[in-house]
């Protein structure tokens, strides 16, 4: 007998229809980000074993934000049946908002807590803000900036089941592994960001003429970027001329 | 006749550049000694303030008020053993005492002191 959940769309093929394009079709050429969307799947649907229905069933002590349905598959010229999963079309749009999420975010953790509790999803989304809009450019990280600012705009605002964000990533999903951040856009930011304010202060107390604390921090900074480590050795050799100066005058006096 | 004249303006000129460089001296002197000074008491007040905001110039300045009275002492007895007291003492002689006196002079007011 045939159920009406046995009717639902697949979920593998509402990954494609929700990221194809820009992504190109099948989604199993991204190894990665199939096995992020699975994670991410089960955080959203924790489920069991089960001997019936497909192998699987919903957790029943655990809250799901999306509802999937496991689907035995008979086929005749297999020794092995295969399991179709299927999900409520309902939750299309939740299954989206909770792939951006996770993009942003980085871990399924963080979108079920976005997801169900609207003060961890405050403290998510102002942390995104500052994290992002504080930037110069957001060209590098693949993001779209316009689309950027409508996700964070509505990150806080929307009825995260009925109304899509806007999707701020180019062409290429953190989820990938691909790109500067490996998958965890936010945290790499967050170094990014550790590293440039750490910048920042250098900058701040040379410009102070503070050259003590400037030489200070810059001691510490740690950087690539070849803009601050010109400013860093800048610093230094002039801290040293400087000090060169007072140790002169200690001498001679 | 124009000849002569031409020799009385070089004898003037020569003579009035000696002048002004016979004045210039001890004003130079003093104002070296000032310069000396504040580098010191630059250096007194807060660790590095003295590189950052002494020029070149300035540390010229202050190196030739050293040198002068670094020597004078070498071959002078003074009344005080510190250079720094001496330059002090030039640093503070006012200006326009230095068109009535000679280097040689300053000096030897500054080790009175």
């Amino acid at each position: 007998m045939i159920s009406e959940k046995d009717r639902w769309p697949e979920l593998t093929q509402v990954f494609e229809s929700l990221l194809c394009p820009p992504l190109s079709k099948p989604l199993s050429r991204y190894g990665s980000l199939r096995n992020s969307l699975n994670t991410l799947a089960n955080a959203l649907c924790p489920s069991e074993k089960d001997g019936d229905n497909g192998g699987r069933k919903i957790s029943r002590n655990k809250s799901k934000l999306i509802t999937l349905h496991w689907q035995q598959l008979e086929l005749s010229h297999h020794d092995d049946s295969r399991t179709s999963i299927r999900i409520s079309p309902n939750d299309k749009t939740q299954l989206w908002n909770a792939i951006l999420l996770q993009g942003v975010f980085g871990e399924p953790k963080a979108v079920v807590a976005i997801l169900t509790d609207p003060e961890k999803r405050n403290e998510y989304a102002e942390w995104a803000r500052t994290l992002f809009l504080d930037r110069q450019s957001v060209v590098g990280l693949g993001l779209l900036r316009q689309e950027l600012f409508g996700f964070l705009e509505r990150l806080s605002l929307a009825d995260l089941r009925n109304e899509r964000l806007p999707n701020p990533f180019a062409d290429v999903l953190p989820q990938m592994g691909m790109g500067p951040h490996k998958g965890n856009l936010l945290k790499t930011l967050a170094a990014q960001t550790a590293t440039l304010s750490m910048g920042d202060s250098m900058m701040t107390h040379y410009l102070n003429g503070d050259l003590e604390e400037a030489y200070k921090v810059a001691s510490a900074v740690n950087t690539d970027n070849p803009l601050l480590l010109k400013y860093r050795n800048r610093i230094q050799t002039e801290f040293k001329e400087v000090q060169g100066f007072d140790d002169l005058l200690d001498l001679l006096r | 006749m124009k000849l002569y004249t031409l020799m009385i303006v070089f004898l003037l000129n020569v003579l009035q550049s000696s002048i002004v460089q016979a004045n210039n001296d001890p004003e130079h002197l003093i104002q070296s000694c000032q310069e000396l000074v504040s580098i010191y008491t630059k250096r007194g007040e807060k660790h590095l303030t003295a590189g950052l905001t002494t020029s070149l110039s300035e540390a010229l300045r202050a190196g030739y008020c050293m040198g002068v009275v670094d020597e004078y002492r070498r071959r002078n007895e003074c009344n005080t053993n510190d250079w720094l007291r001496q330059a002090q003492a030039i640093a503070e002689l006012p200006l326009s005492f230095a068109k009535r006196a000679s280097v040689e002079q300053l000096l030897g007011i500054s080790c009175d002191i």
